[in-house]
């Protein structure tokens, strides 16, 4: 049955296009100009472009980025471990010396201070100011009653 | 078609003459492609057909050559402007009206064919498919293309195209035996 179907649909064959619209519209189609996007002289042409163009832009970003090489050892420099090292001896001597000069600094201030203990002249230590501060104090009746009171508990 | 391979590189190099002898070998092929799809309607097939070529000649620097035919790439032009008739036309049209006025009105089509019945028949038969197994149904046994190059036309499979003529077979001999028990189906 298939076939006999095959049969009928192949005898659509015969449709065909009217030859008065085939002539028009082939002479409308062939008169318009068109010209290639884009000519190459072969398809072989396109890998070696390619290639060409590929080092082409190799050459220019090395052109843009060949004056930036020499600051850019400064940067590379702090990952070698020549330097790494190098770093860390000078952090310990730094750290020594911080440390000096912090015992320097604390040394000073304390004898500072025991000079300023043992000075007889220092004015805060001066008996004539602690007695002239002594008769400036007014003692109130009520710090006696509490003296009376502490001495009864005492006795 | 000989020599395809050489005027295909003549036209997109811009030759016009070699883009006209593809034209004239391709054009009954896809002409009638576009007429069954459209079911029938002459002067929409004109139109339509003309704008293949037209898209297929301002395109021709596009065109690369992957093993197939030029017709499997002027074939996928044809079905996508199908596609496009039906989105603008699809609330104006009525499939087996028109079908019915064209051989009406192209008389020397149906005195060219002896059984008109059933072409009628078969045309009718092959509307009522669905949009890819239209396309392989007139690809394949009408303008007689390889299941290759319809693959290659439809952007599907070989293995799937044979099945969807499969299935486009068994439904046209269905509509077939349904018209000739019941004539008056035909028209329903």
């Amino acid at each position: 049955m298939h076939q006999e179907i095959i049969q009928q649909l192949k005898k659509l064959n015969a449709i065909e296009p009217d030859a008065e619209f085939v002539r028009r519209s082939r002479n409308h189609i062939v008169s318009m100009k068109n010209e290639p996007a884009f000519a190459f002289p072969s398809f072989s042409f396109f890998p070696r472009l390619s290639l060409v163009g590929a080092f082409v832009f190799a050459g220019l970003l090395l052109a843009i980025f060949y004056p930036f090489s020499f600051s850019s050892n400064q940067t590379f420099s702090a990952l070698s471990a020549k330097a790494i090292n190098r770093e860390f001896d000078n952090l310990s001597i730094n750290m020594q010396l911080n440390e000096i000069k912090f015992d320097q600094n604390a040394h000073q201030t304390i004898a500072a201070a025991i000079m300023e203990i043992t000075d007889m002249k220092t004015q805060h230590l001066s008996s004539q100011i602690l007695e002239s501060e002594n008769v400036g104090m007014t003692i109130d009746e009520t710090g006696n009653q509490i003296d009376e009171l502490l001495n009864q508990v005492i006795n | 078609m000989k020599d395809e391979i050489l005027l295909v590189q003549k036209a997109k190099n811009g030759d016009n003459k070699a883009f006209g002898d593809l034209y004239d070998y391709y054009l009954p092929k896809i002409y009638r492609f576009i007429f069954l799809k459209i079911g029938g309607r002459k002067q929409d097939a004109e139109d339509i057909s003309h704008h293949v070529f037209t898209q297929a000649w301002e395109n021709m620097s596009k065109f690369e050559f992957q093993g197939f035919p030029f017709g499997s790439w002027l074939y996928r032009i044809a079905s996508n402007a199908v596609i496009d008739y039906y989105r603008t036309f699809k609330n104006h049209f009525d499939i087996d009206e028109t079908a019915q006025e064209t051989l009406a009105r192209d008389s020397g089509f149906e005195n060219r064919i002896d059984t008109a019945f059933d072409i009628e028949l078969a045309k009718t038969a092959i509307s009522k498919l669905e949009h890819d197994q239209q396309n392989v149904v007139i690809m394949k046994f009408i303008d007689e293309l390889s299941t290759k190059e319809i693959a290659q036309a439809l952007g599907k499979t070989e293995g799937a195209i044979r099945v969807i003529q499969h299935r486009a077979l068994k439904q046209i001999k269905s509509h077939i035996d349904a018209s000739r028990n019941n004539p008056t189906i035909k028209e329903a």
